[in-house]
């Protein structure tokens, strides 16, 4: 009796340390996924915010605050669901930078001797402190065309601007990118398409 | 048409081809600062897979506490109601309504007279039952 109950123990510990080791295999496929997945957007993911907030450093705040709260809030969902939700969070983040410049920029807009730009906006003394940003030389590794493009994104409006940016630079279909817009897939294709007839009119034949 | 397709189908794929050169021009710096985010967002996971059950724990413990919290506080009204629907002449309970009867426990105590009756009586029907 007493070595058949000895049995059950074993067995009941066995069970018991598989689980456990089963759950910490999955953690850490979890977690080599999760990494994986970063890994292939944060580049672009920067460079996207960058050309919207045009600024390195406010871009690499906005990354990496999009990568920890993907990590924190939805690190344990299906890794199918998470390209669609950083870029939610990324926008997100892109949209608070550029209130908060805004709103800097009217607080500064009371004091006497702000300068005023040729559309007649005041300008943000921030902007005149010296750039974080890529080098010249670095500019013009990037190229004249990216420059172009950067001008002419920057112009379209904002809606136009994120469907553009997911659907053809990030690769985003049109279902993730309704997701990460938070609208329905007819709206995705309307901003989509107008951004791109915009872009081609815009960029003329130079391309 | 196709040929303003063919337009737009250029332009999406020539700025795609900018934006992928402007990717791989980031320099190694940035790349680092980059690497460092994703390593402390992956760190966050872990901790939060790992410790995620903990936050539970406080709210539970509260939850708990309420519940006995409010079941202490509404004993008082349940407990009120065996005793109304008790049969009259209920022993037991009458018993115990003469313990919670502060008078009639005092009268017990100081009336010796009392005790020496209950004690004759005692030994009366002890005697005549034997």
């Amino acid at each position: 009796m007493e070595s058949f109950a000895s049995l059950a123990n074993d067995a009941m510990r066995v069970v018991a340390a598989d689980t456990r080791c089963a759950a910490w295999e999955a953690s850490l496929e979890q977690t080599t996924d999760l990494n994986r997945f970063l890994a292939g957007v944060e580049r672009s993911a920067l460079r996207i915010a960058e050309m919207a907030v045009r600024d390195r450093d406010d871009a690499l705040d906005i990354v990496q605050g999009a990568m920890l709260r993907l990590a924190r809030s939805y690190g344990r969902r299906p890794s199918g669901e998470w390209k669609p939700l950083f870029y939610r969070i990324l926008y997100n983040g892109i949209r608070d930078s550029q209130r908060r410049r805004k709103v800097r920029s009217r607080i500064f807009g009371f004091f006497p001797g702000q300068r005023q730009d040729e559309d007649g906006e005041v300008e943000d003394p921030l902007d005149r402190v010296a750039d974080a940003g890529p080098d010249p030389s670095q500019r013009v590794m990037a190229g004249e065309a990216m420059q172009r493009l950067e001008k002419a994104l920057a112009e379209l409006p904002a809606r136009q601007q994120e469907a553009f940016a997911l659907r053809c630079l990030e690769g985003l279909d049109v279902a993730e990118t309704a997701t990460a817009m938070r609208c329905s897939e007819g709206s995705v294709k309307t901003h989509y398409f107008r951004a791109l007839h915009t872009l081609r009119e815009r960029l003329g034949e130079v391309w | 048409m196709k040929e303003q397709d063919d337009r737009l189908e250029r332009t999406r794929r020539r700025a795609r081809e900018v934006f992928d050169a402007s990717v791989e021009s980031l320099d190694t710096e940035t790349r680092a600062r980059l690497s460092r985010a994703r390593f402390e967002a992956v760190e966050a996971a872990d901790h939060a897979r790992s410790f995620g059950w903990r936050t539970w724990v406080p709210a539970a413990a509260v939850a708990a506490t309420v519940i006995v919290a409010v079941a202490i506080w509404r004993m008082p009204e349940s407990a009120e109601s065996p005793v109304a629907v008790a049969a009259p002449g209920d022993t037991t309970l009458d018993a115990v309504e003469m313990l919670a009867d502060g008078e009639a426990l005092d009268l017990v105590e100081n009336d010796l007279a009392f005790y020496d009756w209950l004690e004759v009586t005692g030994l009366d029907a002890s005697e005549s039952a034997g």
